[in-house]
């Protein structure tokens, strides 16, 4: 049956698209969820749904100005914003305690600069990149980082001391600068 | 100007020792100039901190394979279920990926993206070290063609002067004779591999190991034709 031929198909297709994207960012996109949860398997369903948007509207991977990337975690926030936003419209009826919804609310808030600085980092040069995920992803202290670099010490302080005004040239991390629905 | 106040960039980086410290902290405690400085910055190395480093790994996440079966489940049951209004595959131009040039140990990763590429997708990715899915520098791509459905998925790996191709292609009827071909920025072609597609081969897509004399950063594109010349499938890089 040529009908079935071309459905199965496709759905190979579409599969490996999937399965690419899994293997490419998956990782980075259940950190991401995960942080944005605290859950990993709240998280883990996040990151279900995100793919499965990728699945259902490929175009948009790759007609955004950002990179796939910088999508799916873009994806991933809004359901997770989507989420809170339920939570909240339900909270009068099921008397959830006023507290909990806020704070979940506020942590959202804290980690959503997360992507906001993982796309900003990405148009640094490399030289800048490096130094900064050695001190403060990394943890490593300048010394650590200078061995790692293969650079001095020195250099390491002033290049990640340039390095963090060109990040605050490329991005605003202030509230103002953060979309925010007001629906 | 304000670096001249304090030693800034050593505050920042927490490398001062004791006394620099204190000294420092007593000159922003009075220099509202170097302050709102350090503040604006250390804004920055907070945000730093807070990212989880795996955001910048590529590469699946640790024991998450239920994870992707669960999500290939309900594609096929979406896929199948409304048999779609989506009836036509909307065609993506290239869902360009990641590379993750890895350098052993606690060195730093790099996407090189060329200069002139599509402003498409450039992706973000820093790796830190020891990614367990490429070989370093491997990039990879995706692309389905709109017109034939046809998909592709490559993976290139480079090697001085000339790359390794794999490459996964599915969409594309039995009994076509296929040429995969590497195309570099000046449009000269150079064969990867060929094949005839196979009645499995048309179900399930043929997985491919080649190679092609072309630099990686020369690589324009990657595509599937027939011996005819008819195109099923190209993706950029």
């Amino acid at each position: 049956m040529p009908g079935f031929r071309l459905q199965r198909r496709r759905e190979v297709a579409d599969e490996a698209l999937v399965r690419s994207l899994f293997a490419e960012h998956g990782r980075a996109m259940l950190a991401y969820a995960t942080q944005l949860t605290r859950d990993r398997a709240a998280a883990e369903d996040v990151v279900q749904e995100a793919l499965v948007r990728a699945w259902r509207h490929p175009e948009s991977l790759v007609n955004g100005k950002g990179s796939v990337r910088g999508w799916l975690l873009t994806v991933i926030r809004n359901i997770v914003t989507d989420q809170i936003r339920a939570r909240n419209a339900r909270a009068p009826e099921v008397r959830e305690s006023p507290v909990d919804v806020p704070s979940d609310e506020d942590h959202a808030e804290q980690v959503v600069n997360a992507m906001v600085v993982v796309d900003a980092l990405s148009q640094l040069s490399t030289e800048h990149r490096e130094v900064l995920e050695q001190l403060y992803l990394q943890g490593c202290t300048v010394t650590e980082a200078a061995k790692a670099l293969g650079i001095p010490p020195g250099t390491v302080k002033s290049r990640s001391f340039y390095a963090l005004r060109a990040l605050r040239e490329i991005k605003s991390l202030s509230p103002a600068g953060t979309e925010r629905s007001a629906s | 100007m304000n670096i001249n106040h304090v030693d800034l960039a050593g505050y920042l980086t927490k490398s001062l020792d004791a006394d620099e410290h204190r000294q420092a902290e007593e000159h922003l405690a009075t220099c509202a100039e170097c302050r709102a400085e350090a503040e604006s910055l250390q804004e920055w190395t907070m945000a730093l901190e807070a990212v989880p480093e795996a955001m910048l790994l590529d590469g699946p996440p640790d024991d998450a394979d239920l994870l992707l079966q669960r999500t290939l489940r309900q594609i096929r049951q979406e896929s199948s279920g409304a048999n779609r209004r989506r009836s036509t595959l909307v065609g993506i131009a290239a869902a360009v990926v990641v590379a993750a040039a890895v350098a052993g140990g606690a060195a730093v990763g790099r996407f090189t993206s060329p200069s002139d590429a599509p402003p498409v997708a450039q992706p973000p990715t820093a790796a830190v070290s020891s990614g367990p899915t490429a070989a370093p520098g491997t990039r990879t791509a995706t692309a389905v063609d709109a017109t034939t459905g046809a998909r592709i998925t490559v993976a290139l790996t480079p090697a001085p002067g000339w790359i390794r191709v794999k490459a996964a292609v599915a969409g594309i009827p039995q009994g076509e004779r296929c040429l995969l071909q590497v195309v570099d920025k000046s449009g000269k072609v150079t064969l990867a591999g060929s094949w005839l597609v196979s009645e499995a081969g048309a179900d399930d897509g043929t997985t491919l190991d080649g190679s092609a004399l072309v630099p990686l950063d020369q690589v324009g594109s990657v595509r599937v034709v027939t011996e005819g010349g008819k195109q099923y499938t190209s993706v950029s890089l």
